[in-house]
C-alpha cells in the first residue's frame, strides 16, 4: 500500500511538476518508469519493475536549444519472491538452509547527462542523451526471517533516447528508453557470485518543459 | 496536443496501480530449515532411541506458552524419518542405555517487539502527526530442534556430544499446522542424506 501511495503521489507530481523556468529556461521534469533487469541484475532479480521514477533537470543551450546540459536522478526497484510452494536449499561446508527466498534490489542513479534534440522547438523533438555519475545500489536477500544486505555507490552511465511532444503550454510529454550500465562491485552478488553488476532498460512517460 | 496529455495521464495511472509490491507476511513464507552435522560423525548404525517426550524450552519460571497438540505428529514424524533411513528404534528406557543413537526433540518460541516511528495525516493532509508518534508491531517466532547424539563415542567433559543439529524456525502469526510440522522435519531429512544406517 505504501508503494501505491508513493506512485500515486509521483504521478500527481509529474503532472503538476513539469515546469520551465521561465528566465533560464531552465526544464525540469519527472517521469514514471517501467524497468526491464539485464544480465547480472537479471540472474539476481528475474522479474519487471514497475516502480520506478526519475527526476531531470535540463538547461538547453545553442540554436533552437538542440543541446541541453543538466542532472538526472532516479529511483527503481526490483523484487522477486519464490513461490509459496519453491523452496531453496544453500549448502555451505556441513550445514544446510533451505527457505524461501526474497531477493530486492532498488538502485538510486545520480547522473550529469547531456542531450542533443532533433526537430523544432515548436514541435516533436526527438533526443540522444548520455547520462553519466554514480548509483548508489542496495542489494538484500531474505530467507526465512533472516536478512542479508549489501550496499554499494558504483561509477555509472545511462544512455538514452527519447522524444519530447508538445502538448499545452509550454510542457511536453517526455517518453524516454534508457540503458543503465554500471561497474561491477565486490559488494554486490548474482548467481555468479560477487563482482556483479545491476543493468537495466528502463521505458519512461512523464513530462517535462519543453527545450 | 491534448490527445498527448490525456494518453500521458492513462498511460502512467496504469502504470501506477500496477505498481504494488506485495506484503511478505503470510506466515509459513519466513520458515527457515537448516541442519548441520559433525562432519566426522558416524551415521551408519543399527539402532536408534527417541526421547519420548518433546522438551518445552522456557525461561525458568515462566510458564509454558506452546501447546502440546503437536508432540505426537513430532515424535511421529522424526521417527518415521529414522524408520525409512534404515534405523531399528529401540522403545523406552533401554533405548536411551543401548541404542547406538539417540535423539531428542525440543520447541521454544520467542516474541520480539519492533517499534518504528510514523506519521500520520488526516484527510486532506491536514494536519499531520510526526515523530516522537511511533507505532509498534509484536511477532512470536518459534523454533523447533532434532538433535542426535552418538552412544558409541566416549563423552566430553561428561557430556555426549551432538552429530546431528537441525532447527527449523518460523512465524508463529497462526497456529502451526500438522503439515507445517510435518515438511519441516522431513525438509531436516532431506538436507541430511548423510543419516543412512547402511554404509
Amino acid at each position: 500500500m505504501r508503494y501505491r501511495t508513493m506512485a500515486l503521489t509521483a504521478l500527481a507530481l509529474t503532472a503538476i511538476g513539469a515546469a520551465p523556468a521561465a528566465a533560464q529556461r531552465t526544464s525540469v521534469g519527472m517521469s514514471y518508469d517501467w524497468s526491464s533487469p539485464m544480465g547480472d541484475l537479471k540472474s539476481f532479480v528475474n522479474n519487471d519493475s514497475w516502480l520506478g521514477f526519475t527526476l531531470d533537470v535540463r538547461k538547453p543551450a545553442g540554436p533552437d536549444n538542440r543541446a541541453a546540459a543538466g542532472a538526472t536522478f532516479g529511483y527503481y526497484e526490483f523484487y522477486q519472491m519464490d513461490g509459496a510452494a519453491t523452496t531453496t536449499t544453500i549448502n555451505f561446508g556441513a550445514t544446510a538452509v533451505t527457505g524461501q527466498k526474497y531477493r530486492h534490489v532498488f538502485a538510486i542513479p545520480m547522473m550529469l547527462n547531456v542531450t542533443g534534440y532533433g526537430g523544432r522547438s515548436s514541435g516533436t523533438r526527438p533526443y540522444l542523451g548520455l547520462n553519466a555519475g554514480v548509483t548508489y545500489v542496495k542489494q538484500t536477500v531474505d530467507i526465512g526471517i533472516y536478512t542479508l544486505t549489501s550496499d554499494v555507490v558504483v561509477v555509472s552511465a545511462m544512455p538514452e533516447i527519447g522524444v519530447m511532444l508538445p502538448t499545452t503550454g509550454r510542457t511536453a510529454m517526455n517518453i524516454h528508453l534508457r540503458y543503465h550500465i554500471s561497474f561491477g562491485s565486490d559488494n554486490l552478488y548474482s548467481s555468479g557470485g560477487s563482482g556483479a553488476s545491476m543493468p537495466f532498460l528502463s521505458l519512461g512517460i512523464g513530462f517535462m518543459g519543453k527545450p | 496536443m491534448r490527445k498527448h496529455l490525456l494518453a500521458a495521464a492513462l498511460v502512467s495511472a496504469a502504470f501506477a496501480s500496477g505498481g504494488c509490491y506485495p506484503d511478505r507476511f503470510d506466515g509459513t513464507s519466513y520458515d527457515l530449515i537448516a541442519s548441520t552435522h559433525d562432519s566426522t560423525g558416524n551415521f551408519h548404525a543399527t539402532t536408534y532411541a527417541l526421547k519420548d517426550t518433546v522438551v518445552h524450552l522456557t525461561d525458568p519460571g515462566s510458564g509454558d506458552a506452546l501447546t502440546r497438540t503437536l508432540d505426537p505428529t513430532i515424535l511421529a514424524t522424526v521417527r518415521a524419518n529414522m524408520n525409512s533411513r534404515g534405523y531399528t528404534e529401540i522403545a523406552g528406557s533401554t533405548g536411551q542405555t543401548t541404542a547406538d543413537l539417540r535423539l531428542v526433540a525440543a520447541v521454544s518460541s520467542n516474541e520480539y517487539t519492533q517499534y518504528y516511528w510514523d506519521y500520520y495525516c488526516g484527510i486532506y493532509w491536514y494536519g499531520c502527526y510526526y515523530p516522537p508518534y511511533y507505532s509498534s508491531y509484536t511477532y512470536t517466532t518459534g523454533s523447533l530442534f532434532v538433535a542426535m547424539q552418538d552412544r558409541r563415542v566416549p563423552p566430553v567433559n561428561a557430556k555426549q556430544p551432538l552429530i546431528w543439529l537441525s532447527i527449523a524456525n518460523g512465524l508463529m502469526n497462526t497456529t502451526p499446522s500438522a503439515s507445517r510440522v510435518t515438511d519441516a522435519i522431513n525438509t531436516m531429512f532431506t538436507q541430511s542424506p548423510y543419516i543412512d544406517a547402511t554404509p
